[in-house]
């Protein structure tokens, strides 16, 4: 079930937020974990035991840890082994398989192993990066393991954050998973920016989807440079959007049920740098590298090959966390590279530079990446890229492809994507706050009104639009 | 926190569960039976509950409409996901297969024929004239071009060079000499007269408008003629040319009340055919004349399931022509009518049946284009479409 979904606007999430509410308190974790393993049951049917099976052993796991503290660096490192085999098991066997292991089977005249494709649990990344975080927090002793099956379950299994994040950490939210308060200005604060998610995915994602699809459907003889750069500039957007506004209604969702989950995006277009960026874009995954990873490596204290090694490791583990092929693998060195070079010296050059000058490079450097991600092969990455080099096809056929949908909703993203959006907003609201306050009230609620009527329309329209993010 | 805080927040809450609900509660069927139908039937998986809610919401077309019409006005955009926008008002249907947008597969050449397809369709069509040779039955297979491919010139730039080799050009090769009448592919001759100017196909429709209809009628009734010398070749050229106001399917598609209809130039047949459905019923005060759709229309509506038209000519030459078409045959109909006493349009899958019943004088099977992509419904009947 996805989130822009009539059935899970209309059906589910009211029944869920509708029931919780009356029922008693000791009976709601109870509730959140039934309809959570409905949710992800509804669009995978049997894989549900996966996630199942993952939040069961690792909080088993975890009070072996807090237990047998003698032996708890063992029992980690078997937790961790498990969580990875069960992702490396459902995400990359085929690819393991197919892009690795068959070219060096042919180059020894070995014949080539074949296997039926498996099928990827939905959101697997997410919740085996959740558990990961979990047990080795339990072993920092940064958080007492949950003593409790159904609360763990339901933190794992939560819905709003189980299948594309944020990627909640079990210490953020322990103390709200037992006690948790629920008012009624959080539930506001929930509908706000639920609402502001769907907008974002329905009203700009889906949109920029569809030139994005378009321009990247082109042939190469027919992509010219002006084209190949509106392809990539609707990707950026409506890789963003649809993303960060998944974060939201996420986060909306935690809040209306009493939770508080991180910030996943922070404006990340108008970082400076591409460290910057990724202080910026998907943070609970930034944040979660950081943390289990680069600092355990050694982070930026050690020699410099160290600090370029951990680098590389981390983006490229990063890369290939998104998706098992060679373009994901590249897209992670890609960043790998830059922050190496700002490590090493770029970013004195950079911090010298004018701040628009800053702000191109970055941006320059996160739209390659995004080219790298968005297509198919490496190949279809290097025509892309000498395309928007200058050494695109000569006849730019912009007829049909510049609209004034194009236009108003291209302007509509690149505002809010910069962060105008609410600067503006939040100046307007102040300003009618100051001279009358319940007209801001009225204003909010018919705004939040009008967009929610506007995306149930979109959607009964539209059927179906599937997230990006399901895939990693 | 304040009072005021309290009441606006409690006002979004309700706001906001109410119009969650609304379509929960405008349900056009309870609730339950998104579980369990009414007579009884389980749904077999959550796709079948969702489905059910989807079909009950009773607000679908005002949201549709409102979505719709608000891109319309605000964007200047045609919403539905398949429709392709060309020049100079030309509404393209890009594909069949095209869920996720205007993807145009069949006409750049991304979805040619595997030979699994290509022997289904080949064995079922040569299936069918040995068969109809048994009953001494001519059989003329005519293929109908998509509007892209009778009229490029007026796809948006970014997508007119793409062109590749479509379906139907592997397909028909296949039959070419294996039935006894090679087929007769409409579409080289409709795109040469759109290349000389002639506007074969409505601006808002996906189909031929009836000048194109019209020109498919006088080659189809050409190659009939090879068949059955009895046949005349139609000749529409001195045919009176009525004007008329036209919002086509395209443009329907959306629930769009736009003011953009289109006039069109229709020739009239000299002669206005009865029509009724198989068991008598009128379909048209007046017959099949030159507002051809509307008695489609009422057709289907009168008689929904069957799809049965039959025309009589009292002039015409003796025997019977039984057509079975899709959404094409609507617009060659008022034309082919004119030839036999009468004549059968089955808007359906073939069916043997209906050519023994009838026992023909000849089997038309007129097929456009985009129901190639039909093939592919491995193991289902029919094994094209029609």
């Amino acid at each position: 079930m996805v989130f822009s979904s009539l059935i899970f606007l209309c059906l589910f999430l009211p029944v869920v937020l509708g029931a919780y509410f009356l029922l008693p308190r000791f009976a709601r974790n109870w509730w959140l974990l039934i309809a959570s393993l409905l949710f992800y049951a509804w669009g995978e049917g049997w894989y549900v035991l996966v996630m199942v099976w993952t939040f069961a052993f690792n909080w088993g796991m975890a009070l072996a840890i807090e237990r047998f503290q003698a032996r708890s660096r063992t029992i980690l490192a078997l937790a961790i082994a498990a969580n990875l085999a069960l992702l490396v098991f459902w995400k990359y066997t085929n690819f393991l398989v197919d892009g690795a292991l068959n070219p060096l089977l042919a180059l020894v005249g070995a014949p080539a192993l074949h296997i039926d494709h498996i099928h990827l649990p939905i959101g697997i990344s997410f919740f085996v990066f959740q558990a990961i975080s979990y047990v080795i927090d339990v072993h920092r002793k940064d958080v007492p393991a949950s003593r409790s099956l159904v609360g763990f379950g339901m933190y794992k299994a939560l819905f709003p954050q189980l299948i594309a994040g944020p990627i909640v950490r079990y210490k953020d939210v322990a103390h709200e998973i037992y006690e948790r308060r629920e008012t009624i200005e959080m539930f506001r604060e929930g509908v706000r920016r639920f609402c502001a998610g769907l907008a974002k995915k329905v009203i700009i994602a889906d949109v920029m989807a569809g030139f994005a699809d378009r321009i990247f459907g082109l042939p190469a003889s027919e992509l010219s440079t002006g084209v190949a750069w509106i392809g990539v500039v609707c990707y950026a957007l409506q890789i963003y959007f649809d993303f960060s506004g998944y974060s939201d209604m996420a986060i909306g969702i935690g809040r209306m049920f009493g939770f508080h989950f991180r910030e996943n995006f922070n404006h990340p277009y108008v970082a400076q740098s591409v460290g910057d960026f990724w202080r910026r874009w998907h943070m609970s995954l930034s944040t979660w590298f950081r943390d289990y990873l680069y600092f355990p490596l050694g982070g930026s204290r050690c020699a410099p090959w160290k600090v370029a090694r951990n680098l590389f490791v981390v983006f490229v583990l990063c890369g290939l966390w998104h998706g098992a092929s060679w373009v994901f693998l590249a897209w992670g060195l890609w960043h790998g590279v830059f922050l190496a070079l700002e490590h090493f010296g770029m970013h004195t050059l950079i911090d010298r530079l004018w701040r628009p000058l800053r702000h191109g490079y970055c941006l320059l450097a996160v739209l390659g990446g995004w080219v790298l991600f968005r297509v198919e092969t490496l190949d279809q990455a290097r025509t892309w890229f000498t395309a928007m080099a200058g050494f695109g096809a000569r006849t730019p056929d912009w007829d049909g492809l510049i609209t004034r949908e194009l236009l108003i909703i291209g302007a509509l993203g690149l505002i809010f994507a910069f962060g105008w959006g609410r600067s503006l907003a939040g100046a307007a609201r102040a300003a009618i706050d100051r001279r009358a306050a319940w007209l801001g009230d009225v204003l909010e609620a018919a705004a939040i009104a009008a967009c929610l009527v506007w995306c149930i329309a979109a959607l009964t329209a539209n059927a179906y639009t599937p997230f990006i993010y399901f895939r990693f | 926190m304040s009072s005021r805080a309290t009441i606006s927040g409690l006002a979004i809450a309700v706001l906001f569960m109410g119009i969650l609900l609304s379509l929960l509660v405008t349900h056009e069927r309870r609730p339950f039976y998104l579980v369990r139908e009414r007579y009884g039937k389980w749904a077999q998986s959550f796709d079948e509950v969702e489905r059910r809610f989807r079909k009950g919401i009773s607000l679908t077309q005002p949201l549709v409409q409102l979505y719709n019409q608000g891109r319309w006005t605000v964007l200047g955009e045609m919403p539905y996901p398949v429709v392709l926008p060309g020049r100079d008002g030309y509404l393209f249907y890009a594909s069949e297969e095209a869920k996720d947008g205007p993807s145009m597969t069949d006409w750049r050449g991304q979805a040619l024929p595997d030979q699994a397809e290509i022997t289904r369709w080949s064995e079922a069509l040569i299936a069918r004239d040995h068969r109809l040779a048994e009953l001494g039955i001519p059989y003329l297979v005519a293929m109908a071009p998509n509007k892209q491919t009778a009229m490029p010139q007026w796809l948006p730039r970014w997508v007119q060079h793409q062109e590749g080799r479509h379906r139907a050009d592997v397909l028909l090769p296949t039959v070419a000499d294996r039935l006894r009448t090679p087929p007769l592919d409409l579409r080289p001759l409709l795109r040469a007269e759109s290349d000389a100017g002639r506007e074969t196909f409505f601006r808002t429709d996906s189909h031929w408008n009836l000048e194109g209809a019209a020109l498919a009628a006088e080659a189809i009734t050409r190659r009939m003629a090879a068949l059955d010398r009895r046949v005349p070749v139609l000749d529409t050229r001195g045919w009176e040319r009525v004007s008329s106001s036209y919002q086509g399917d395209i443009l329907k598609l959306g629930h769009l009340r736009v003011d953009r209809s289109e006039t069109v130039l229709q020739p009239v047949p000299p002669r206005t055919l009865p029509g009724r459905t198989p068991d008598g019923r009128p379909i048209l005060a007046g017959g099949v004349d030159r507002v051809f759709y509307l008695p489609v229309e009422l057709w289907q509506a009168q008689d929904e399931g069957i799809k049965t038209l039959v025309l009589t000519n009292p002039e015409g030459i003796d025997g019977t022509l039984l057509v079975f078409h899709d959404s094409f045959g609507t617009g060659v109909m008022p034309f082919l009518g004119q030839i036999y006493r009468t004549t059968i349009a089955c808007w359906s899958p073939w069916s043997q049946k209906v050519v023994e019943q009838t026992r023909p004088a000849m089997v038309l099977q007129l097929t456009v284009e985009r129901y190639l992509h039909y093939i592919r419904r491995s193991g289902e009947k029919p094994e094209t479409h029609p």
